[in-house]
């Protein structure tokens, strides 16, 4: 069962969207309504709109952990391609070249809009940049939305829309998170331990953490209108959630993050080519699958 | 009572009596056993598995089978490579720098006993505040190096995205941090020289860098080989520094051994191939230490 609710939220900047003057220059120039980013070609579009005005269009993840799979496997997926799936139970490399080539390469033009050390981001970078106001839109994780919420922290603390991530060419990926409440087969006592499972799934304790900072993974607290005031990306979560990628969890899976992100930083970072780097991310993972 | 009766001696021994001594120091064996000896026994031990943890039920006497899969491994060979490659640039460097700055130094006065106080200041950071604060100064936007380069005309750069750059980082976080060690060590070491044989050699016309080859250097050379050789063993463990700075990237350029050890261990699991590459980490320090200390540091019992 899932913990919480951890999957990647979109964070738009509504002031930047709602400017008069930002809507009529950005339809005259590109002939649709600004507004949060729905497809990766308006994502595209806006982040290049306000890029140009002086505001950063895109935060990426690039530091060397996970995040930076993460971020592999939305664009992947968006595109359509996954890295690795699981056929009758073995988990197989199934990663389309020509699709991931294209993943990278429009995370590469993305990065043209990214604030100066795009290449180096991870949390602090991010939420420090989107909190001076410097960036239009990213991606989020739930735990940390808070921050950007913290007027004593954020220049942008109630200008932001939550929404499900923008759709890529393929369809909607939204990175799910993978903390979980899990009963080892092996447990002596289960009873108790599924007794404890309901507890904390219950709505009468998710009322209760829900003010301690808890995000909820029960559509009914999450759609609650009492909390989608105070809380508006609730209702994002559950749109995400319905649009959630996991990353293959296999005994392997901690190797298969490392050769995903090296070969995904080697390329948007343009160190190798996006063909090599997806030829070699597959030539390692088939090794590290087939031993 | 005379210490020897306190202590024991070969007359109680052979009367068969017992060994108070040896039972004073069974503590600090009991000790040393537990916390050094055993887990190297117990490290071979792991080595010699195929070993998952998620599988530790499962796992497969191997032989020297991980040892040589080490020598197949990119990945190692590579984080050797790095790891080799930041010894003989970072400890030289120090080595150098530590001595001039302890030569200049070397004077009386308080001015002088200020600053070598002050010099010392880097080396009680602790190691992961000083990669933080590295890190801080290299980000773009912030970081004051990240400024004057910007100033200097190299533009706005994610320095630490960059692998050289990133590689050459991490070595000068290490210089800035530990150079004063070599100092601290060089100096003690420069004030117990005898003055008479320097002052000697200036009337005698000898110039600094005959003083400085001819008498200073070979009178150092057991204190000089002592700070090095305490600074490799420190130099090949670095972990924390290099681990909040860069986490090993970008990619696997700055994924020293340590680091990489750690990885295998305790993020992908597979704690027999770890335990293997510590026991060869344990071997090269080994080694590299008797060099070191062969010929340029002589123990108690071996002055003639």
């Amino acid at each position: 069962m899932p913990i919480n609710a951890n999957v990647y939220v979109w964070l738009t900047r509504k002031d930047l969207i709602n400017d008069p003057k930002y809507r009529t220059e950005f339809k005259a120039k590109y002939g649709y309504d600004l507004g949060v980013p729905k497809t990766f070609k308006e994502l595209r579009d806006m982040a290049e709109f306000f890029y140009s005005k002086g505001i950063y269009g895109f935060a990426p993840f690039t530091k060397q952990t996970e995040g930076s799979t993460a971020e592999a496997i939305f664009m992947f997926e968006s595109f359509g391609t996954s890295p690795l799936t699981v056929q009758g139970g073995k988990v197989v490399v199934s990663l389309d070249e020509k699709k991931a080539v294209e993943a990278i390469n429009f995370y590469k033009e993305l990065l043209k809009f990214s604030p100066p050390g795009a290449l180096d981001m991870g949390h602090s970078e991010r939420i420090a940049a989107f909190n001076q106001g410097k960036v239009f839109t990213m991606f989020q994780w739930p735990a940390l939305v808070p921050q950007h919420e913290d007027p004593n922290n954020s220049l942008v603390a109630g200008k932001i829309i939550y929404s499900a991530p923008p759709v890529g060419p393929v369809k909607v990926a939204a990175i799910r998170g993978c903390w979980v409440l899990a009963m080892p087969i092996a447990s002596k006592n289960k009873a108790a331990a599924a007794e404890f499972a309901y507890w904390w799934a219950s709505y009468e304790t998710g009322q209760k953490l829900i003010p301690k900072g808890f995000t909820p993974a029960r559509s009914d607290l999450l759609l609650n209108p009492n909390y989608n005031k105070e809380r508006p990306w609730f209702k994002a979560i559950f749109d995400s959630m319905r649009n959630a990628v996991a990353r293959p969890r296999f005994t392997k899976y901690p190797e298969a993050s490392q050769i995903i992100r090296n070969y995904w930083l080697a390329a948007i970072s343009g160190k190798m080519s996006p063909e090599e780097a997806v030829r070699k991310m597959k030539d390692e993972l088939s090794e590290l699958v087939g031993k | 009572m005379s210490s020897a009766s306190l202590l024991g001696n070969s007359k109680t021994k052979k009367s068969g009596g017992a060994c108070p001594h040896w039972f004073f120091i069974i503590p600090a064996l009991v000790i040393v056993f537990a916390i050094l000896i055993f887990p190297v026994i117990y490290s071979v031990y792991m080595a010699t598995f195929e070993w998952h943890l998620f599988y530790s039920a499962e796992r497969k006497f191997v032989g020297v089978g991980n040892f040589i899969q080490l020598f197949r491994d990119k990945e190692f060979l590579h984080s050797l490579w790095l790891q080799f490659g930041f010894v003989v640039i970072a400890l030289p460097i120090e080595t150098v720098l530590g001595f001039f700055v302890a030569l200049l130094l070397n004077r009386e006065g308080k001015f002088y006993a200020l600053v070598r106080s002050l010099l010392l200041l880097p080396v009680f950071i602790l190691p992961v505040i000083s990669g933080l604060t590295w890190r801080l100064m290299l980000q773009p936007g912030y970081g004051i190096i990240s400024f004057i380069l910007e100033k200097l005309g190299f533009g706005v750069k994610a320095w630490l995205a960059e692998p050289d750059f990133a590689y050459g980082m991490v070595i000068v976080q290490d210089v800035w941090r530990m150079w004063p060690f070599m100092f601290m060590f060089i100096y003690a070491g420069l004030t117990g020289l005898p003055k008479e044989i320097i002052e000697a050699a200036e009337i005698d016309g000898a110039r600094f860098w005959t003083r400085v080859f001819k008498i200073i250097l070979p009178q150092l050379r057991p204190t000089i080989a002592t700070a090095f050789l305490l600074r490799l063993v420190d130099a090949l463990r670095i972990f924390s520094e290099v681990y909040v700075m860069t986490g090993g990237g970008p990619g696997n350029a700055t994924m020293l051994l340590s680091l990489y050890i750690n990885k295998q261990a305790f993020e992908f699991f597979n704690i027999g191939y770890a335990a293997a590459m510590g026991v060869v980490l344990l071997v090269l320090a080994l080694t590299l230490s008797f060099f070191i200390v062969r010929g340029n540091i002589q123990f108690e019992g071996e002055r003639g």
